[in-house]
């Protein structure tokens, strides 16, 4: 280990790795006496690779953070550090604080007494026995869990066992807390809703540890036995009686089937040397000594054991390796093994060896690759593939890409194990080799990752990213970082330029941020950023550019806010050519819901025609009592005096209080509310219906055309039947003609009253179609033929079904040839 | 949400929800009742509600009166919005203060198929929104909806756009291509050439009245989601009174045959048809072998169905004759055109007047005051300012806001703003699209013609999209000159990266930004049958006519209206030209009785 150096103890320390062959943190555990009397009094934290280098060293601040009681990694290796007052705090490794949270004050009322971290959670037990759990890091909702009926006072945490199954492994879906306490005979499973009792017998449980799939316990329990269970309790796995009181200090899984207990030094009464015991599935067991401490890692295939000097990997042998390599095995795959061997010796009979197991050779070339893969030892997997490679020359339809892809998961394996990570094939295949990039590029080797995707074929663009988020942080000229980052990043498409833009922005190189921003192709990731930089006006350009309403509303709104001690400033950005589609959308917006404001701005924009429009807009409503209504459109009628093009529609609002004043008093006279609101026209046609005098007023009062007047008195008076006022109405020169006279009776059905009229009619092509309106054909041809009118003869004829009317017409016709 | 529900519609969506989803699709998933959303609440005894609407912020009001009321009886409530979460309106529910009570999803719904060869996306809102109040979201919409179909058949090589809008739409596929990286689009491409259309680019056809049959039923009586609910006896032996519904779609087959044509040649169609049938039924007579029998009564079903829509039709083409033999309809027509031939302004002009005069419906005259300005670029001042005293005092002065609203949109505007140089007349002559005497064409010619649609006009937009897909493959570069004096950008590319489609005919996808008319549809249809080398496909926001298309504009004055039915329907005094019976007005809490749905 390089940290030997550094006289790490690990007894010492709270100790924490992540898995598949992740780094190790450590940090002094403030619980423990301090040893070395020369430190400084600081709480460090340090983040070595898995080898033991330091990747990082930072300080843990005291003063304002509590004491640190419990470190553990995430799921997307960060350091997840949880303190005695229920603040959790994730940093990446390199001692950055990614974010933090805090657990609901009642945890820090009724005080921890155990954490337990996951890879996506954390879980703390209280004191007074309650658990509160946040499942979920990446949305921090601290829920509580059902309360454990015991009583009792702990306070020391190594008393309690208690494990977590993540709700992804939980039968429930839910998740499920394990827990054993001194003292008590059984073991407690807690979820949301109820807290279990497993009715046990053989308790108190020491430890409790869950398999890495989440579906077997391994418990010590009180007489000195690993017991493994089903994590439901219905089915017991194995168990093996250790002989020895003493609960071990760290139990571990080693893959799916086997546990590893350990004892430290001190336990044991053997002077500096440590016990370690792996017990198998089948009770086998294998002892180990170490000197010194050590502390065990869990992996989904094996355990890693990290001692002060060391770092080991402990696995049960995989199966494709066992056939090969144990001695004296006749399996195919060693056979093949040996005729390869033979080949190169350059021995006969090597051939002789292959044609033995010429019906599994396909099977034997396949174990090879596998046991090449499983294998670290560049030689050995060599050899492995090179015997492979030669088995497979003599299968007859053997698929090739399986041993191509071999070769480069080998390679990948080689090239990521040389930067101190020691993954195995199993995990690099549970991993998937995009998480593994994504590792890479966490430890800050970029490189590395990035040809891997080239090599893998996998898009680079997150590396690039990431990548170019570290490098805004160097020093450096902005022009030049500028220049290096894009000549990396224009060569891949979808590429994150906001993200690396907020990065140069979060250390303060602003305008670099916003040269990255004018790169970034999607509005809705550079939008919010600009806001964020105080850029409103270049945020409500981009929005708008984008045309995505959404978030020109966004900015749009954030202005509105900001400058609202300020509007004519929002307003004049706002009234800018270039944005008037924000405007109508603020427009839009303010006349659902703040009418006021979009007076302001009118008003402000030397806009009063709208402002105007506005007040006559809130006047319509029947709601608004008439003074109300009145004063709002004087306000109009001012407001659009005082531009000369709109004297129209300032008459039309003073025309429209005159009105609305003359239809208050007609209402009042009549005792109902008929009038108000209508229409002049309506207003006059109705004066009419009811016999008002004020109808002559009104014509003269608002000038209307004698045209108009002519329409409405003869339909309000055909209306009342008033034959007699009709006929005195038509005495006088119509300006309509007499047609709508004709209409007017036709359409309540007075066609004796419509004949009156037709004679008057002065255009022949509407006096005929009026006379077959009225179904006289005999007048409509009279007329038509007087005109030797041909076409509207012809007409009559379409539109009659009287045979006899026909054959007059066609006789008419034929004299008009 | 198991169990059993509510649900809540927003006006806009019965229709297309009615397409899609069958009520006997949504009664097997414990719908029990429907309701139209309005602003009051009301009350129910089932436990969960849902509200299907669009992210309209006055419909998040009105959500917001309804959950207050249904929260105090504790009910499960969630609210969809259709296509999508936007942010304004959560920030809407969030101010209202019901966020916590309720769950807020979206519903992804855009192109839905409205036949064999149109498909929308049935918001007719959508020009309003974009020319109006500013809001692109449906562009957006628009856009997504195309990078769904790339992704479905391929990379479209060739677009061509023409108008703001349709511009906008292009710069977001665009981005979005970019966004999502190309591997996503490695079919081969079976659709040659994508045109986008800015309705904005041709205001002038929906003005005009369509002459299709299926255009005149539109026009007359309204067609919602294809289904035509008749006023009149038409359907055999249901009376009008029990609100029988006619699906109007190409599996008509009597209706396929005569929808697309004008109504002039509809008649001898339908006689035509009508000997065929009979023809076959007589052939009844003539079975001898036990096969011709068992093939005749194979084809029986389908004859008395053909024989049933026959009746059906015949009624409403005698009807629309009866309407459209009217004085009143013709006199509207010929104003219409006599703006299109633009010679003398002032007869219809004087025209305008009269119809103000007699109060005849709003949006008759605003659709004639539309169609003079946009041909004459603008009204002149005196009349501009006549019309809008006249028409204030005719209908009311709420009529002052729907006359912004309609100037802000550029369609009825004063002469001189805007010094685009414009002459409709160098439109209508260099595109020949005005041909008097299309209708003495003999029967096969007219037939196809797509001046036909209107009586002599053809509709500009569909005469550019003719032109963009000239055999010589020029495009439009040879009206380069009169397509620079319509409004917006006009960009013909070649998309990158994208392969050619196989030789053959070309599939063309005619994309209608903020609508398309019936008349449109058909005669992109005339095209279809008539070209060698391409075949056009339609997709569009909303089919439209002049009527629903104005009225979308004007709405939000109408909304916040007093006088609602005054200004809109327009007691006009005498004789109306609207011989479309009065729409239904809904009533708070109105149960939506039917969807559409229960005919297929």
């Amino acid at each position: 280990m390089e940290w030997t150096s550094e006289n790490v103890n690990l007894s010492d320390c709270l100790v924490c790795a992540a898995t598949y062959g992740g780094p190790i943190a450590i940090t002094r555990d403030p619980r423990k006496m301090l040893r070395v009397k020369n430190s400084d009094g600081k709480q460090y934290i340090y983040i070595y690779t898995c080898a033991g280098k330091l990747l990082s060293k930072f300080e843990w601040l005291l003063s304002s953070r509590g004491s640190l009681i419990h470190i553990g990694f995430s799921d997307e290796e960060a350091l997840i550090c949880v303190s005695d007052d229920g603040q959790v705090f994730l940093y990446d490794l390199f001692g950055k604080t990614l974010f933090q949270f805090s657990f609901v004050p009642e945890v820090k009322e009724k005080e921890i007494l155990k954490v337990t971290t996951w890879g996506n959670g954390v879980a703390i037990l209280t004191k007074d026995f309650h658990v509160f759990v946040v499942s979920d890091l990446d949305a921090p909702y601290c829920e509580k869990l059902s309360m454990v009926p015991v009583v009792g006072e702990y306070d020391d945490e190594k008393e309690i066992a208690m494990c977590v199954i993540p709700p992804e492994q939980s039968t429930t879906n839910q998740i499920e807390i394990i827990l054993g306490l001194p003292q008590c005979n059984t073991i407690y499973l807690v979820n949301s809703e109820r807290c279990t009792d497993m009715k046990l017998n053989n308790g108190p449980f020491a430890k409790i540890n869950a398999s890495p799939s989440g579906d077997a316990l391994a418990t010590f329990t009180e007489d000195g036995a690993l017991w493994v269970v089903k994590s439901d309790f219905t089915e017991n796995h194995a168990e093996f009686n250790t002989k020895s009181a003493a609960p071990p200090h760290q139990v571990a899984w080693c893959g799916e089937d086997s546990v590893c207990l350990y004892w430290e030094p001190e336990q044991i009464n053997r002077e500096g040397t440590s016990l370690l015991l792996m017990i198998g599935p089948n009770g086998d067991h294998q002892k180990f000594a170490y000197e010194g401490p050590i502390f065990m890692v869990t992996e989904i295939d094996g355990v890693r054991i990290i001692t002060n000097d060391g770092c080991e990997f402990l696995q049960r042998v995989p199966d494709p390796s066992f056939d090969i390599f144990r001695i004296g095995s006749l399996t195919p795959s060693a056979v093949l093994y040996d005729a390869y061997t033979e080949f190169e010796k350059k021995n006969a009979s090597s051939i002789k060896n292959i044609r033995s197991i010429r019906m599994q050779l396909s099977g034997a070339v396949k174990s090879c690759l596998e046991a090449a893969a499983h294998e670290f030892d560049h030689s050995l997997q060599r050899k492995l593939l090179k015997a492979a490679s030669y088995g497979k020359s003599f299968c007859e339809d053997f698929d090739h890409s399986e041993f191509v892809s071999t070769c480069q998961t080998v390679r990948v394996m080689n090239a990521v194990r040389e930067y101190e990570i020691p993954i195995t094939f199993a995990q690099y295949q549970r991993l998937t080799p995009k998480v593994l990039i994504d590792r890479l590029v966490n430890r800050q080797l970029h490189y590395l990752a990035y040809r891997l995707c080239d090599y893998l074929r996998i898009k680079p663009a997150s590396v690039l990213v990431h990548w170019a988020r570290a490098k805004v942080c160097e020093e450096g000229e902005d022009g030049h970082l500028l220049d290096l980052i894009t000549d990396k990043l224009k060569k891949v498409e979808g590429v994150s330029y906001a993200s690396v833009a907020s990065m140069a922005h979060r250390v303060g190189k602003k305008s670099l941020a916003i040269k990255l921003l004018e790169r970034e192709e999607r509005a809705a990731e550079q939008v919010p950023l600009l806001l964020n930089m105080g850029e409103s006006k270049k945020a409500l350009s981009q929005a708008v550019k984008s045309g995505e309403t959404d978030l020109v509303y966004l900015v749009l709104l954030n202005m509105k806010k900001k400058l609202a001690s300020d509007p004519s400033r929002f307003f004049s950005i706002v009234n800018e050519k270039e944005f008037a589609v924000a405007r109508n959308l603020l427009l839009t917006y303010c006349k659902e819901n703040d009418l006021n404001y979009l007076k302001l701005f009118y008003n402000a924009s030397e806009m009063p025609h709208e402002a105007a429009a506005m007040s006559v807009f809130e006047s319509l409503s029947m709601e608004v009592p008439l003074n109300e209504q009145i004063k709002l459109l004087t306000i109009a009628k001012e407001s659009y005096n005082k531009k000369k093009e709109y004297t129209v529609d300032s008459r039309a609002c003073e025309d429209q209080i005159k009105l609305l004043n003359i239809q208050n008093e007609l209402d009042k006279q009549l005792g109902k509310r008929l009038f108000a609101g209508l229409s002049l026209s309506d207003t006059i046609y109705n004066c009419i219906l009811i016999g008002d005098k004020n109808e002559a007023k009104l014509k003269s009062d608002f000038k209307v055309s004698d045209k108009r007047y002519y329409w409405i008195k003869v339909a309000a008076l055909a209306k009342l039947d008033a034959w007699g006022k009709l006929e005195k109405f038509a005495a006088k020169k119509s300006p309509i003609g007499y047609r709508p006279f004709v209409e007017a009776c036709i359409a309540r059905g007075n066609n004796v009253e419509a004949l009156k009229y037709i004679m008057r009619v002065t255009d022949v092509n509407e006096k005929v179609e009026l006379y077959v309106e009225l179904q006289r054909y005999k007048e409509a041809i009279e007329t038509a033929y007087a005109q030797e009118d041909a076409d509207l003869l012809r007409y009559i004829k379409g539109k009659t079904t009287n045979n006899q009317t026909k054959q007059t017409i066609i006789g008419l016709l034929e004299k008009l040839k | 949400m198991a169990g059993d529900k509510i649900l809540v519609l927003d006006d806009q969506l019965v229709g297309p929800l009615g397409l899609v989803a069958p009520s006997t699709f949504l009664k097997e998933n414990g719908v029990k009742k429907i309701f139209k959303l309005t602003d009051k609440p009301f009350d129910t005894d089932l436990k969960n509600v849902i509200y299907i609407v669009r992210p309209r912020m006055h419909l998040m009001k009105w959500i917001g009166n309804q959950v207050s009321h249904f929260k105090k009886a504790g009910k499960n409530i969630s609210v969809f919005l259709v296509p999508r979460k936007t942010l304004i309106c959560e920030r809407i529910l969030e101010e209202i203060g019901i966020v916590g009570d309720i769950k807020v999803g979206e519903f992804a719904l855009d192109l839905i198929p409205m036949d064999d060869d149109i498909l929308s996306m049935e918001i007719p809102s959508s020009f309003k929104e974009c020319n109006l109040d500013g809001d692109l979201s449906s562009l957006y919409y628009v856009a997504r909806s195309i990078m769904k179909l790339q992704s479905f058949y391929g990379l479209i090589p060739h677009i061509k756009v023409k108008g703001e809008n349709a511009r906008n739409v292009y710069d977001m596929v665009l981005r979005m291509r970019k966004q999502v990286g190309s591997e996503v689009f490695n079919a081969a491409p079976e659709i040659n050439t994508l045109i986008l259309i800015d309705r904005k680019v041709d205001l002038i056809t929906p003005m005009v009245t369509q002459h299709t049959y299926e255009g005149l039923i539109d026009e007359l009586f309204g067609i919602k989601h294809n289904i035509f609910q008749p006023q009149f006896q038409c359907v055999p032996d249901v009376p009008p009174s029990s609100n029988p519904k006619v699906l109007l779609n190409s599996n008509d087959n009597i209706y396929s045959r005569i929808r697309d044509l004008n109504q002039q040649l509809v008649g001898r169609s339908l006689n035509k048809s009508a000997l065929e049938i009979d023809k076959k039924t007589q052939a009844k007579k003539d079975l001898k072998t036990v096969q011709q029998i068992k093939e005749f009564t194979e084809k029986l079903p389908m004859l008395q169905e053909d024989k049933k829509n026959l009746e059906i039709h015949i009624k409403i083409a005698e009807h629309i004759n009866h309407l459209i033999g009217k004085s009143s309809f013709r006199k509207y027509v010929q104003a219409q055109l006599e703006a299109l031939g633009g010679d003398d302004e002032r007869t219809v002009t004087s025209y305008i007047e009269e119809m103000i005069d007699k109060q005849e419906p709003l949006i008759k005259v605003l659709r004639l005051l539309c169609l003079q300005s946009v041909t004459q670029n603008g009204l002149k001042k005196v009349n501009f300012e006549n019309f809008r005293r006249d028409i204030v005092q005719s209908y009311g002065i709420e009529s002052l806001l729907i006359l912004n609203n309609l100037d802000k949109c550029g369609l009825i505007k004063k002469q001189g703003e805007g010094n685009r140089k414009y002459s409709w007349r160098n439109f209508s002559t260099g595109l020949f699209l005005y041909k008097e005497d299309t209708m003495e064409l003999p029967d096969d010619k007219s037939r196809t013609d797509i001046h036909a649609v209107h009586s002599g006009y053809a509709p500009l937009s569909v005469t550019l999209v003719e032109r963009a897909m000239a055999e010589d493959g020029k495009g439009w570069n040879l009206i380069a000159d009169l397509l620079e004096h319509l409004p917006g950008d006009r960009v013909e590319v070649v998309q990158k990266g994208a392969m050619d489609t196989q030789p053959g005919k070309k599939v063309v996808l005619v994309y209608y930004i903020g609508g398309i008319t019936f008349a449109e549809l058909s005669a992109l249809r005339y095209l279809n049958e008539v070209s060698q080398h391409c075949e056009y496909i339609v997709a569009t926001t909303k089919l439209i006519n002049g009527d629903t298309f104005l009225e979308t504009l004007i709405e939000d004055v109408d909304n916040s209206s007093r006088f609602k039915k005054r200004a809109v329907s327009g007691l006009s005094l005498i004789q109306s030209i609207s011989v479309q019976d009065d729409r239904n007005v809904s009533s708070p809490g109105d149960e939506v009785k039917s969807d559409g749905g229960d005919e297929k």
